[in-house]
């Protein structure tokens, strides 16, 4: 009896704990009325998604060039991205759980998916792709080059994140990840820092060459102004680590859930995969910049005297962007 | 040289997505008789993500945190995103809101799955005109792809409080550009 009575009353409070939050309601409202005078521009922002026809409709379609760039497609485009990387890393973590309960059969899709995840994630930035551009746009490079470079700063960016990882679980174990986090965002400081002065570095040969053009424009030939610009190992393997050095994330992530279920041949395996992946995206970038700057090479050269000019606004071009890719990716 | 100036284009917008870490989230603007006190978040994160995390907080190794390491856990999660409002958004007319801390804070693992709550508290005491203010939850940097599950966030009040809440897009929000645009708001008005 008497515990039938205290479950009546714990059903009764349960009924009044819900009754007390009745008092909410889901439903679409209007700003008008009241609040209208208080309101400014920015802040009415909520009526412009009300439906129905207001005056302040005309104030919402003032605002939407501002953020038209939200409905473009090319948003869609990255949010799929998002969607995809989400989607393959739930993957990698099912097959790794997979392997670790005996099925040792899906290790090709394991990797296949470790590829595509690889391929997808350097499209983001802090991978290089600006560097790589705006460096042959400063820069005089071949096919080879373009290659080098992008495969470069891939590779340092995992080997970094792998070597970090490694030698931080050897001393932390399990306790790694915040760790290898706080690492990270010093040396991406550093590194962002660098990429920066490296900008700062080819603007500043791009206005020495301008300087030296016009002083003495009757000796200097315009093929000596572009040969100047010609690139070389040193300077790419000196890029390849300034901009690769921050480890990546990603990578350390993977590789670290592989280690916490104690497969450290899986773990390098997915790493090398990973960044096999992350090379063929930036590699295409490094292509892509060789052929931009062939084009305007080829262009530059129909205009002959001129050719010293063009090499020179595209080389202030490329330190610009460096350099503005360096100090975005700092702030 | 158009060809370049759409590529950089692209280049830059490309630059948007990258995410690192993915999140699953609920949102609840949460009310008592004085107004509006703050947001309760529900975050599960990826598996390779939660699992790193919860296995450096968990010291013991016992598949549970209590104690210190709930504390640990709070300070690698949530310490470091204190200046950016724990990635709470409240926007009350033309500004942001400061929040003034997180409490309960609680952590557990759901099928590998790292699933943290707690309060993050803000101040909008209650009038009897309708105030209104726009919940986002989401990482504008993109490193935490969050992702809202807005048919379950909503709002918790007592009885004494009219509450009125419904969830959108946050186009037209000038103040909200910096997020991307599968990004959704809670918006909520309440008065006495």
């Amino acid at each position: 009896m008497r515990s039938s009575v205290a479950a009546l009353l714990v059903a009764l409070l349960l009924l009044c704990a819900q009754f007390s939050f009745s008092a909410v309601t889901k439903k679409k409202f209007s700003m008008d009325g009241s609040t209208a005078s208080a309101e400014t521009a920015e802040s009415i922002a909520p009526s412009e998604i009300v439906e129905s026809k207001t005056p302040s409709d005309s104030v919402a379609q003032d605002n939407q060039s501002v953020v038209s760039i939200h409905d473009s497609h090319v948003f869609c485009l990255t949010e799929n991205f998002a969607d995809q990387q989400k989607m393959l890393r739930e993957n990698i973590a099912a097959k790794i759980t997979a392997m670790k309960n005996g099925e040792s059969g899906v290790v090709w899709t394991f990797l296949l998916i470790c590829f595509l995840y690889g391929m997808l994630h350097a499209l983001g930035p802090g991978h290089g792709k600006s560097i790589v551009v705006g460096y042959f746009l400063a820069r005089n490079g071949k096919w080879k080059h373009g290659v080098a470079l992008g495969a470069g700063i891939t590779f340092t960016h995992t080997l970094s994140a792998v070597i970090l990882l490694f030698v931080l679980y050897g001393i932390l174990k399990a306790a790694v990840f915040p760790t290898f986090e706080l690492g990270r965002q010093g040396i991406e400081k550093v590194s962002y820092g660098l990429v920066c002065f490296t900008g700062l570095l080819l603007i500043g040969i791009a206005i020495h060459d301008l300087v030296k053009l016009l002083k003495n424009r009757k000796t200097v030939s315009p093929s000596n102004v572009v040969e100047s610009k010609n690139t070389s190992w040193k300077e790419l393997i000196g890029v390849a680590a300034v901009t690769g050095i921050v480890p990546c994330p990603a990578v350390a992530l993977i590789v670290l859930f592989c280690l916490l279920n104690s497969m450290v041949g899986l773990a390098l395996a997915a790493a090398a995969v990973i960044c096999i992946g992350m090379m063929l995206t930036n590699v295409m970038f490094g292509i892509a910049a060789i052929a931009l700057k062939m084009g305007i090479d080829k262009g530059a050269a129909k205009t002959g005297w001129l050719a010293a000019y063009i090499h020179i606004v595209a080389s202030f071009a490329g330190g610009l962007v460096v350099f503005l890719a360096g100090l975005f990716m700092l702030s | 040289m158009r060809l370049f100036f759409l590529f950089l284009v692209l280049l830059s917008v490309m630059s948007w997505a990258h995410p690192h870490v993915f999140a699953d989230v609920t949102v609840q603007a949460v009310f008592d008789e004085t107004g509006f006190i703050g947001v309760q978040n529900h975050w599960e994160y990826d598996e390779i993500y939660g699992t790193s995390m919860f296995a450096a907080a968990d010291a013991n190794g016992d598949g549970l945190l209590s104690g210190k390491e709930l504390e640990s856990l709070k300070n690698a999660v949530l310490a470091p995103l204190a200046g950016q409002n724990y990635y709470n958004y409240v926007l009350s007319g033309t500004k942001f809101l400061k929040t003034t801390g997180v409490e309960n804070f609680q952590a557990k693992n759901k099928d590998g799955r790292l699933v943290l709550d707690y309060l993050v508290r803000f101040s909008i005491p209650v009038s009897k005109d309708y105030q209104f203010f726009v919940v986002v939850v989401a990482d504008p940097t993109f490193y935490i792809s969050v992702t809202t599950d807005m048919e379950n966030s909503g709002a918790k009040a007592p009885d004494a409080m009219e509450v009125e809440y419904y969830d959108d897009n946050l186009e037209g929000l000038t103040l909200m550009k910096s997020f991307r645009s599968d990004v959704e708001g809670l918006y909520v008005r309440f008065k006495k």
